[in-house]
């Protein structure tokens, strides 16, 4: 029998796609199963061995070997070769990198072998839209985004329309004009872009997001096109859509003159403009882009907003999105900037990289047909996040909220789904927001730490060395201590007004040390900066059930960074005290 | 293909046989839509129970995806009916498409929501 025209395609397309990231995932499997206990799939279905990704992979790897690669040519029966030869193979395999896969990840970091079994789902999926077989909702959603600039058709009129009505809503509520939210403003400090969820279903992020950078005194602005920040590119695997899609994005930018692109809280928008859309648009980009979390926490750390914790009284676990922690590294700051604006942190295991998908990544909202297993697969997040104890879930991710919404519903869990710019926002003290005090005026002009006594504590001399010399050129009188015991005896006898604390030490580790001066009643109210070359180990901190830290310095230290976050500290809750 | 496509959508039924839903449980078609359907979906969805101001926001969904084929954007519902977006969100804590569209019998939306 001849091959259908679109299998042809397909294998045709495959030898054009190749690249070494691909190939070197394509053979180096060995087969282990240590892939297999990973996948949220998989622990829902274990009797299904088409659920394991292994055997997921070998679809495409079939066609490879048959293809492309010399083993085929040579022992064809003993590495399966095999090529699609009908439109129903075709869909057969469109079930599987469309339906049993969220292109999670979760898989790969636990690969021994490093084989990236989500870049080659996703390339699959290319390959299969390329001769338009995929999902209904992913064609629909993929011409919306194509012809309308945007995933949910959402018109222009209506975004603008938005944009002003929640901008009129906001002036009335905080009562100044000055908090009107500006459109294609040129030459501003950022340009904020968002998922189209929040025009079309729940614009309540946009007036929070409006309000944060109101009381930061932020020159920014919405563009009235190119404000998608979300790429179905992404999903579909179709490099030509994600590279359309964030052009219009970097464009618009540019046009603007904006400085910084914000994106707001999305786990694929984040990833697919941050990381992947200038390579799909070969586009140099000459901004910055970063993540509204980021941006929420360095209004804070940098004073231009107040928050009260008190004001967010239920109890919270974040949930880390793939895209957003396992494929670009994100898992420090929103916790970070969560400890600062809720006292009930409980965190949930596992968690960052290891954290298990929401089950609606990938595209899978979007795909109705595979709803139920979908929902079947998700009981490994619902144990998770019963295991927390947590009211309230938080998640950088839209697409996150409305998967772990299904799930809770699906599995009656008694929570609700947030995101951190709603806690910010409800956090926000106004009215002392905008004015910069004049104490940070006058202290500039004198040495930063004159007057004050701070205590050193790391067991590398170079780096203790390093930092009293930097803290005495600023008028600081410094203490140092080689381990956790000799801290917390100097602490005792000295009262420095400000500790900084190194995470990996022999013996007592930093966490250890830290737990035992917040719970000692006399120097619980120390106020300690954690300081350490593995930001991982943050999570030393995290879990342990204190107030968390005044402040957080990464190594190497540099030292414009090291006094001006110990300044601020000094400052801050000098101020709050 | 379209038949296959449609019927593996379809997927549960109300014991009474009134109301079809897809796997999303949004109405499977939307010529079933009644006053009694909207109620059956509300309490299915911890919704209501359902007040004037949740009626105003059903009936104007539903003949809004009549004219357009297409369910209205937040801000549509807002204007027409005075209310604000908080207002709307509270009356379906679910949110927009997850509440006010499925009540209104509309297909289930497209997009990652």
């Amino acid at each position: 029998m001849e091959r259908s025209y679109k299998a042809q395609k397909v294998i045709d397309r495959l030898g054009q796609k190749l690249n070494r990231q691909v190939v070197g995932s394509l053979v180096a499997c060995v087969h282990c199963g240590n892939c297999t206990d990973s996948c949220h799939y998989v622990l829902a279905n274990p009797d299904d061995p088409t659920y394991a990704p292994a055997w997921k992979g070998d679809r495409l790897r079939k066609i490879f070997k048959k293809h492309f690669d010399w083993t085929g040519r040579v022992v064809p029966w003993w590495v399966g070769a095999k090529s699609p030869e009908t439109d129903a193979d075709l869909e057969e395999l469109k079930d599987i990198v469309f339906g049993k896969c969220t292109n999670c990840r979760r898989c790969t970091m636990n690969c021994p072998m490093g084989v990236d079994f989500a870049t080659f789902n996703r390339l699959t999926r290319g390959l299969l839209v390329h001769v338009g077989i995929m999902p209904e909702g992913v064609a629909v959603v993929s011409k919306d985004q194509w012809e309308l600039g945007n995933q949910m058709g959402v018109l222009k009129e209506d975004y603008i329309d938005t944009v002003e009505w929640m901008s009129d809503e906001l002036v009335d509520e905080v009562g100044d004009d000055k908090a009107a939210i500006p459109i294609d403003k040129s030459d501003v400090e950022v340009m904020y872009t968002i998922n189209p969820r929040e025009a079309k279903y729940d614009p309540r992020t946009i007036s929070d997001a409006a309000k944060i950078f109101w009381a930061a005194g932020e020159s920014y602005t919405m563009p009235s096109e190119g404000w998608d920040m979300t790429n179905f590119g992404l999903f579909s695997g179709d490099d030509e859509l994600g590279g359309t899609v964030s052009r219009r994005v970097y464009e618009k930018a540019q046009a603007l003159r904006a400085k910084k692109v914000v994106i707001s809280e999305c786990g694929h928008g984040y990833r697919s403009t941050l990381c992947e859309g200038a390579n799909w648009a070969q586009f140099d980009v000459d901004f910055v882009m970063e993540s509204s979390v980021q941006t929420m926490l360095r209004y804070i750390k940098e004073g231009k907003i107040k928050v009260d914790k008190s004001l967010n009284i239920s109890s919270y676990t974040y949930h880390d999105s793939c895209n957003f922690a396992r494929s670009c590294g994100m898992t420090e700051e929103p916790r970070e900037l969560l400890n600062l604006v809720v006292s009930d942190f409980r965190e949930m295991y596992p968690n960052r990289a290891e954290n298990y998908c929401c089950t609606g990544g990938g595209g899978a909202m979007s795909m109705t047909e595979y709803t139920p297993q979908r929902l079947k697969s998700a009981r490994v997040k619902a144990d998770q996040l019963k295991a927390t104890g947590a009211k309230v879930v938080v998640t950088s991710c839209h697409n996150c909220v409305d998967g772990l919404t299904d799930l809770i519903k699906h599995y009656g869990l008694d929570m609700e789904v947030t995101q951190l710019v709603n806690l910010v926002a409800n956090s926000l003290l106004v009215e002392k927001a905008a004015e910069v005090p004049e104490a940070e005026h006058a202290v500039s002009t004198t040495l930063a730490f004159a007057g004050r006594t701070i205590l050193v504590v790391d067991d590398e001399a170079d780096a203790r060395r390093f930092i009293a010399t930097v803290l005495e050129d600023n008028g600081a009188t410094v203490l140092q201590a080689v381990d956790g015991d000799e801290a917390l005896q100097m602490m005792r006898d000295k009262k420095p007004d400000l500790v900084t604390l190194d995470l990996s030490m022999p013996g007592k580790d930093g966490g250890r040390v830290f737990e035992e001066i917040r719970n000692d009643s006399e120097l619980s109210g120390a106020r300690v900066c954690i300081i350490t070359g593995k930001p991982e180990l943050r999570r030393l901190i995290y879990e342990r059930p204190v107030r968390e830290p005044e402040g957080y310095i990464n190594k190497p230290i540099q030292e414009d960074v090291l006094v001006s976050n110990l300044r601020r500290i000094l400052e801050l809750t000098n101020k709050a005290a | 293909m379209a038949e296959a496509l449609q019927q593996t959508k379809r997927s549960s039924r109300c014991e009474d046989g009134t109301l079809e839903l897809d796997n999303d449980g949004f109405l499977f078609q939307m010529e079933h839509w009644s006053r009694a359907a909207a109620i059956e979906l509300a309490k299915r969805n911890d919704i209501g129970p359902l007040s004037d101001e949740h009626w105003q926001v059903i009936e104007f969904v539903h003949a809004y995806y009549e004219q357009h084929r297409q369910g209205p954007p937040i801000v549509r519902v807002g204007k027409a009916l005075g209310l604000s977006a908080k207002r709307i969100c509270e009356l379906f804590p679910c949110g927009m498409a997850r509440g006010a569209y499925r009540l209104a019998g509309l297909p289930r939306p497209s997009g990652c929501v």
